[in-house]
Formats: C-alpha cells, structure tokens, sequence
C-alpha cells in the first residue's frame, strides 16, 4: 500500500515536471499568464475599494475584512486549479478521441490525467492570495495562536478538495455529454463570484477571529 | 457605404446561426442574472439601513444596475475579444484580407444580427419583467428614452472600436495576458458598468472623466435613470460623438498598419 503509494507520489512528480518544463519553455507567455491573473485579481480589489469609498462598509464588513475573505476564498482555489484547472478540457480529449491513450496507460487513467500538467499560470493566483491575505492578516492587526493556523490550513485543503471534486464532477458530465467546459465557465465561474461575493452576508461577529467561520463554509 | 445590402447580408446569416445554436443565447443568459443577482445583492448590502447616499437612491440605483447588466448583456453577444485574438494566433484573420469586405465593418454588421437574437429572445423579456416586478422607474419622456437609445448606441460602437483596436494589438505582443487584464479592469471600472462615477473617489472620478470608457455605460445609464439632464446630457453625448470620432479614426490608423504588418508562417 504504502510502497505503491510512493511510486505514484514519484511518478506525479515526474511527469509534473516534465509539464512545468514544457510550459517554461515560452517564457513570455509564461510571465504574461501570470501577471495577467495578479492583475485581474487587484482588478477586483481595487472596485471592492472604490465601491467601499462612499459607503465605508458592507453590511458593517470594511474592506479589509472582505480582503480577507475574499483573499480566503482565493487560496484554497488556486492551490485547487494548480492540480485540477486542466480537468475543464477533458471534454476536448473525449471529443477527439485522445482520451483513449489515458486508458491503455499502466496506472490509473484519473491519475495519468491529473498528473498530466501543473498550471504554473496559476501561481499568479496564488502570489496574489497570500499577498493579500498577508496585508489583511497586518492590516487587522491579528495574531493567529497555533491552532488557529491549523484550522486555516485545514480550510485550506479542505476547500482545495472540495472544489477540485466539484470541477472534475463538472467535467465527467462530458463523458455523456461530450460538452462540458462551457458549462464550467457559465456556471462554475459565477457561481464562484457569487459565493466569494455574498460571503459578506454570512454570520457577523465583532471580533475579526469569527471571519474563520464563515471562510470555513465556503472555502 | 454602397455595399450595404452585402453587409445587412452578414447579419442576416448571424441572426440565423444564433437562433440554431440556442444553446448558447440560454447559457450566456443564465450568467447575466447570476452577475445581475450579485451585484444587486451588493448595492443592496451597502445601501442596507441608508435612504440615499450623496442623493441618490436606492431605487435609482438599483435602475442603475438593472440597465447597465442589459446593456452588458447587449454587449456579450458580439464577438468576443478572444476569439478575435485566436484569429490574429491561428492566421485566419489572413482570410479576411483577402475577401472582397472591409472587415470591421462586416464584424460589426455581423454582430448586429446575433445582438438582434439575443435581444429579442433573452434580454428584452427578462428586463422587462424585472423592471415590472421591481416597479422602477424608467425614463418618463420620450426625449430621454431617444437619448438613451442613442448614448446606448453611440456607447456600443465606442467599445466595438476600442475592443476591436485592442484585439488587433495581438499582430504585434501575441501573447496578451498581462495587458489584456489591464484593459479589461479598465473597461470594468472607468465604464461605470458596475459602480457608478458619482461614487468615485473625486481624483479617480476626474480621471475616469478624460478617458474614453465612461462614455461606454456610464453615460447611458445616467440618462436612463435621470442623473444626467439638460445642459450636460447634451455634453455628455457630444463627449460621446468625440471618442468615437477618436477611437474609430485609431482603429482605421491600427488596421492599416495591420495590413502592413501581416506575417504568413509557411505560407
């Protein structure tokens, strides 16, 4: 159990590499994606400021606060789209038939396809979460006790695994189907905004510790 | 313009291709009200326990964001930025140089006919009941409703020529992610399709009022819910007339070094 454990472990890294050293090979492109994902994000960041100017808060939530969510939500869904991001065009693989090579393979086809590319793009996503959770983490002058960095990181991971089931789950509809990726986009894409959004209307407490609740639910 | 029988041609033929691929009028439907939902749900947090901030009101905020998810949905069926890019990155675009049109003016006819389906079959019924159910007020006169329409047009051409312009930069940079997010965060913001200028800080307000985005949403939406009346209606769409005047005159300029700049691999 654990020696094939191991292999796995080792093969993932293997082929992860090779599909990271393919991707640096257009260095450009590989700059641009990122850049373009930090900037979309201080996109947002900075229309959650300019709607915050005139009114101060939301629905007693100031902007650093909902930095801080938002900067939440964020985390465990770029660690998420790191692994799974792919998985949305699996329906490209269904529809042309290249599917069928993940099957003839020697390991798991779903490992075999999971394995087979690591979004470097997305650190772009995640230098910006950690950034921002770092300045709101200052800027609400916390100080996490041990356990409370456990349950983050908990959240973390949870919410990491959650969402990748969910995008995955989206993307098997196109063994039926045969389109899915669409899909992804108009549905999950929203919905994600949505539930990243109107986690302001969560449970409110006073104290900034009682954010990790509500960061739990969604994450 | 004596061709014009050829172009109400492509937009017959895009009329007809939405209304086979339904499909996508439905989807591209279902995430306009998500969007509409979660804005409207925002203002309406930020407005909670609040008559009106800096005179304005909750009621006409609300018209604000309901007219400008139209026009946004009004914008969506045209042509995307990225497939205009792929096009530019596969070299399809070549094909268009080749053909007896002026290609601009054939993606802009084009798009008319698929705005035109969607517009009808998805847009108008859904807006018009919700301004309906929500009871809001529309524009009382028809002069504002003609100035409206008109901003609104005048507001779509203005961001075809801009979208279009950008989308043509890929013959030069190929690769356009960083940048391309800019220009989308600056369409999303300095439009005022999400927040309106008048909720601006006053450094950021005066400068989105010297660029050209404001003239996009901002602008009609004003007129629809009665923020912008008399002397500085008629202001705003003479600023409107201006940037089109520009942004087109730099489209035609981009478009004629694109021309110029046409790289055939292995041709």
């Amino acid at each position: 159990m654990l020696k094939s454990l191991l292999s796995a472990v080792r093969i993932y890294f293997y082929m992860v590499g090779a599909s990271v050293r393919a991707q640096m090979q257009y260095r450009y492109a590989f700059f641009m994606n990122i850049l373009g994902w930090i900037m979309h994000y201080t996109g947002t960041a900075v229309t959650l400021w300019v709607m915050l100017y005139s009114f101060g808060a939301l629905e007693g939530w100031t902007f650093w606060e909902l930095i801080f969510l938002y900067a939440l939500a964020l985390l465990s869904w770029s660690v998420c789209i790191l692994f799974f991001f792919h998985f949305r065009s699996l329906d490209q693989y269904i529809v042309n038939g290249t599917f069928d090579r993940f099957l003839v393979r020697p390991v798991h086809p779903f490992f075999h396809f999971m394995a087979m590319k690591f979004d470097v793009g997305a650190f772009g996503q995640l230098i910006f979460s950690v950034a921002a959770f770092a300045l709101a983490y200052t800027n609400l002058v916390l100080a996490w006790p041990w356990w409370k960095w456990l349950i983050f990181f908990g959240a973390v991971i949870g919410g990491t695994f959650i969402q990748g089931g969910i995008l995955v789950l989206i993307s098997a509809m196109a063994f039926w189907t045969t389109r899915s990726e669409r899909f992804f986009w108009v549905v999950m894409f929203p919905a994600k905004s949505l539930i990243k959004l109107s986690s302001g209307y969560l449970p409110q407490g006073n104290t900034v510790d009682s954010h990790l609740y509500p960061a739990l639910c969604f994450c | 313009m004596g061709h014009l029988r050829l172009y109400l041609e492509f937009t017959r033929k895009s009329f007809q291709r939405a209304a086979a691929y339904r499909f996508d009028a439905w989807t591209r439907l279902f995430s306009n009200i998500i969007f509409l939902f979660m804005w409207g749900s925002i203002w309406y947090g930020l407005y909670h326990g609040k008559e009106s901030v800096q005179g304005i009101s909750f009621q006409s905020m609300l018209s604000y964001i309901l007219v400008s998810h139209l026009l946004q949905g009004v914008h969506s069926a045209g042509t995307p930025l990225w497939e205009i890019q792929e096009r530019v990155r596969t070299g399809d675009i070549a094909m268009e140089f080749i053909r007896p049109y002026d290609y601009p003016f054939r993606l802009l006819f084009a798009d008319l006919g698929s705005i035109t389906f969607y517009f009808l079959i998805a847009v108008l019924p859904l807006y018009s009941v919700l301004f309906f159910t929500f009871d809001l007020s529309l524009p009382a006169t028809l002069d504002r409703w003609l100035f409206f329409l008109f901003a609104a047009v005048l507001g779509y051409l203005i961001r075809f020529c801009i979208e279009l312009t950008f989308g043509l930069f890929t013959f030069w940079l190929v690769e356009t992610g960083g940048v391309e997010d800019i220009f989308y965060f600056a369409i999303s913001l300095f439009s005022g399709s999400v927040i309106p200028l008048w909720f601006f800080p006053e450094w950021l307000a005066s400068l989105a009022r010297f660029l050209p985005f404001q003239t996009i949403f901002f602008v009609p939406n004003a007129i629809f819910v009665g923020q912008l009346e008399g002397q500085a209606l008629i202001q705003a769409v003479v600023l409107q007339g201006f940037w089109l005047f520009l942004t087109y005159t730099l489209l035609r300029f981009v478009w004629r070094r694109v021309i110029h700049k046409l790289v055939v691999q292995g041709g």
